[in-house]
């Protein structure tokens, strides 16, 4: 709540050049646990998306591009964990879990498939591939940088 | 029948990702309907409630540059004030004509103060929320000036919250013309820079300076002719040659876009009406 907060109130206004936004909200949907009913996560990214489409108008785009990344979270999830936990059921994506290294691939993996979704919906034109590229990469770095930071507050809260 | 059941059961999150998708595909590519709903927009009450709020903090934050802006366009109006008293005063023994004018100022527009809460610059269709809706007496395809010049044109209101197309999106099409004279194109946002706009369509004969003011025609019912919108800053033929193609520096900066007025052309009812009577008639 609060992060979807922080994201319609500052971070939405913010933006690097004029082509790169933060979207950290994204975050709320990579830590979702492991034994999550798959549509319930699915809802969840639904409802979110609606959530940010209403305060930037883009009817629909974020919603489409957070299902999306409701639908793969659990299959990257699967590819990051260690195989000592392979077979737990209930599991948080982490970096006590995942660890470092294995967390940002992770959502590095997450953040990219949105991102690339939410701007070729946004931007769909064939003349500026450059443009898109650019917004793609820009975007996920400044969202990376930002959930990076979430991740290690809570690390240090942690300990 | 049964396995086709436990199919369903077992694979049940394909049913909801399908069924979810389509339904961000149908708001999609239904977004562009003139009377689609207010809700899923920044001016639905829930929205605007919680853009209020964080716009009341940024207000705060930018009060100086405000204050300065304020200042400045006070200075201009209060020497536009002399300048006519001036020209009011000569014309003072011509009783009819000095009649006119002073009914002029208040004759065919409304205006309504808002506050912009909402505004995005980076997007192909940008919108700006304002902080007033139908319950003020806002309603859709209403003009919207800053204190610079042309912000907008009114699109959905709900209860306490208006939604504005900005002159930022591939919607916008605002009938232009270059101040002093009468030739008009009409003016486009082609994406990129919020800072500049193209004035296309105006003729080929047209007689114009880099830096000349482009002002409203007028020719529309949402806008008086003459409201500031912005200056040439560089010309260009279009692709067939037949007219020019102008970029146009817009006088707002949509960067930085807090005080607007609604303004309202009275009797705009009447004037549908009449249209739609007419039309009944033939």
């Amino acid at each position: 709540m609060g992060l979807v907060l922080l994201q319609v109130l500052f971070l939405n206004k913010m933006t690097v050049a004029g082509i790169a936004t933060p979207l950290p909200y994204i975050y709320l949907l990579i830590i979702f646990n492991r034994n999550t009913p798959r549509w319930v996560l699915l809802l969840v990214g639904f409802i979110l998306g609606l959530t940010m489409d209403s305060y930037t108008n883009l009817s629909g785009i974020h919603a489409a591009a957070c299902v999306v990344l409701a639908m793969v979270q659990p299959v990257y999830m699967d590819l990051f964990i260690p195989r000592e936990l392979q077979d737990e059921r209930s599991l948080a994506p982490s970096v006590n879990t995942l660890r470092w290294m294995g967390f940002l691939k992770y959502v590095f993996i997450c953040v990219l498939t949105h991102h690339f979704i939410l701007i070729m919906l946004v931007f769909f034109s064939v003349k500026d591939v450059m443009g898109i590229v650019m917004r793609v990469v820009g975007c996920t770095l400044l969202t990376m940088l930002v959930i990076s930071i979430f991740a290690m507050l809570g690390v240090r809260k942690r300990n | 029948m049964r396995r086709l059941l436990d199919f369903l059961i077992k694979h049940n999150h394909w049913l909801v990702f399908v069924l979810l998708e389509a339904v961000c595909m149908i708001m999609l590519f239904n977004s562009n309907a003139y009377q689609s709903s207010v809700v899923f927009t920044s001016a639905n009450e829930v929205t605007g409630l919680v853009l209020d709020a964080g716009s009341e903090v940024n207000d705060y934050l930018s009060l100086r540059e405000t204050n300065k802006v304020l200042m400045q366009r006070n200075t201009r109006l209060e020497q536009r004030v002399a300048y006519l008293e001036k020209a009011l005063r000569q014309r003072m023994n011509d009783s009819l004509a000095y009649e006119s004018l002073s009914r002029l100022a208040d004759s065919a527009y409304q205006e309504f103060p808002a506050m912009v809460i909402g505004n995005t610059l980076h997007l192909p269709d940008n919108y700006i929320t304002l902080d007033k809706g139908s319950r003020s007496g806002i309603k859709p395809e209403m003009g919207v000036v800053g204190a610079k010049g042309v912000a907008g044109i009114v699109y959905k209101v709900s209860g306490g919250y208006a939604l504005v197309i900005s002159l930022l999106n591939s919607k916008s099409n605002l009938s232009c013309k270059i101040a002093g004279s009468d030739y008009f194109g009409y003016l486009k946002w082609e994406g990129g820079n919020p800072r500049f706009a193209y004035l296309k369509d105006l003729p080929r004969h047209a007689e114009f300076h880099l830096g000349d003011s482009v002002v409203t025609s007028g020719y529309s019912t949402v806008f008086p002719e003459g409201v500031m919108v912005g200056t040439i800053d560089d010309m260009a033929d279009s692709n067939d040659g037949l007219s020019y193609l102008l970029k146009i520096k817009l006088a707002t900066d949509f960067g930085n876009i807090s005080n607007v007025r609604v303004i309202a052309r009275r009797g705009l009812e009447e004037l549908k009406e009449m249209t739609v009577n007419e039309g009944e008639g033939q």
